[in-house]
C-alpha cells in the first residue's frame, strides 16, 4: 500500500539513552560511535542534537540521570533491524526507540516558515500596542493627578 | 422557554493552534493532557478531537518509555 505511495527514502528519527555510569567525557565516544553505526548501515543523518544529562522521569537500572541523544536519518532497505539489535544489545545505552518520521516537503516547509513570520508578526504587533497603551495611561495618570491635586488645594482653601 | 443545558464546546487544542504531528520529545505541551499520576486526561476534559487523542495517546506513551514522563502512579 505504501509501498506505492511513496517512493522515496524512508526517514527515520533515533533517540537513545546513554548510561549515566560514564562521565561526560566518556559520553562523546559513545555517541559517535551510535552515529557511526548508522552511518555503516548506509544510513544519511540529517539532524542530529545531544541533550546532555538529564534527569530521567524515573529509574532506569537504578539511574536517576542519563544522556540523551537524538539523530534524525534517512535509511534505505532492511538494515534498520540490524541499527536496532546492536543498540539493544550494547551495554552503553538503556533505552533507545527508532520512529519513523515524516519527512517535511518544501512547501511544508515554505508554511511552517510563512506562519512562524505571522505569529512572529502579531506579537511584534501586540507588545507595539501594550506599549503605547502604558504610555497613554501614564499621560491620563498624570492629568489626573493635576485635576485631583487642584480639588484637593480648593478643598483646603474652602476650609 | 428552553434553556440549554450544559457546558460550552471546548476547541480542540491541537486543531486551533494548527499542530499536525504531535511530538514525544515535546514534554511542556504532553503535561498539559496528563494529570499529577501520569494519567491521560479523558477527551471530554480536555476537547481534543478523536484524531488528535489518539496521536497524543501514542506520544505519551513514547514518551513514558525513554523515561521522560513517568509512568502512571509510579513511586519514584
Amino acid at each position: 500500500m505504501s509501498r506505492t505511495k511513496s517512493s522515496d527514502i524512508p526517514h527515520y528519527e533515533l533517540l537513545c539513552l546513554i548510561s549515566n555510569k560514564y562521565s561526560e567525557t566518556e559520553v562523546e565516544p559513545i555517541r559517535a560511535s551510535v552515529a557511526k553505526l548508522i552511518n555503516d548501515q548506509g544510513g544519511k543523518i540529517t539532524f542530529e542534537e545531544y541533550w546532555g544529562k538529564r534527569k530521567l522521569a524515573y529509574r532506569v537500572d537504578g539511574f536517576r540521570h542519563g544522556y540523551y541523544y537524538l539523530a534524525e536519518f534517512d535509511l534505505e532497505g532492511p538494515k534498520l533491524g540490524e541499527i536496532n539489535n546492536r543498540l539493544r544489545l550494547s551495554n552503553e545505552i538503556l533505552r533507545h526507540q527508532i520512529i519513523k518520521k515524516h519527512k517535511k516537503t518544501a512547501a511544508e516547509l515554505a508554511e511552517d516558515a510563512a506562519v512562524k513570520a505571522k505569529i512572529a508578526a502579531r506579537r511584534k504587533a501586540e507588545a507595539e500596542a501594550d506599549e503605547s497603551k502604558g504610555k497613554e495611561d501614564k499621560r491620563v495618570g498624570v492629568e489626573s493627578i493635576d485635576t485631583e491635586l487642584d480639588k484637593i488645594i480648593d478643598a483646603t482653601n474652602l476650609l | 422557554m428552553t434553556q440549554t443545558i450544559g457546558k460550552t464546546k471546548k476547541e480542540c487544542y491541537f486543531k486551533s493552534n494548527n499542530i499536525k504531528e504531535i511530538d514525544y520529545k515535546d514534554i511542556d505541551l504532553l503535561k498539559k493532557f496528563i494529570n499529577s499520576y501520569g494519567q491521560i486526561l479523558p477527551r471530554r476534559r480536555t476537547g481534543t478531537s478523536a484524531k488528535f487523542q489518539r496521536k497524543l495517546a501514542e506520544a505519551v506513551k513514547r514518551a513514558r518509555i525513554m523515561a521522560l514522563l513517568h509512568f502512571p502512579n509510579q513511586r519514584r
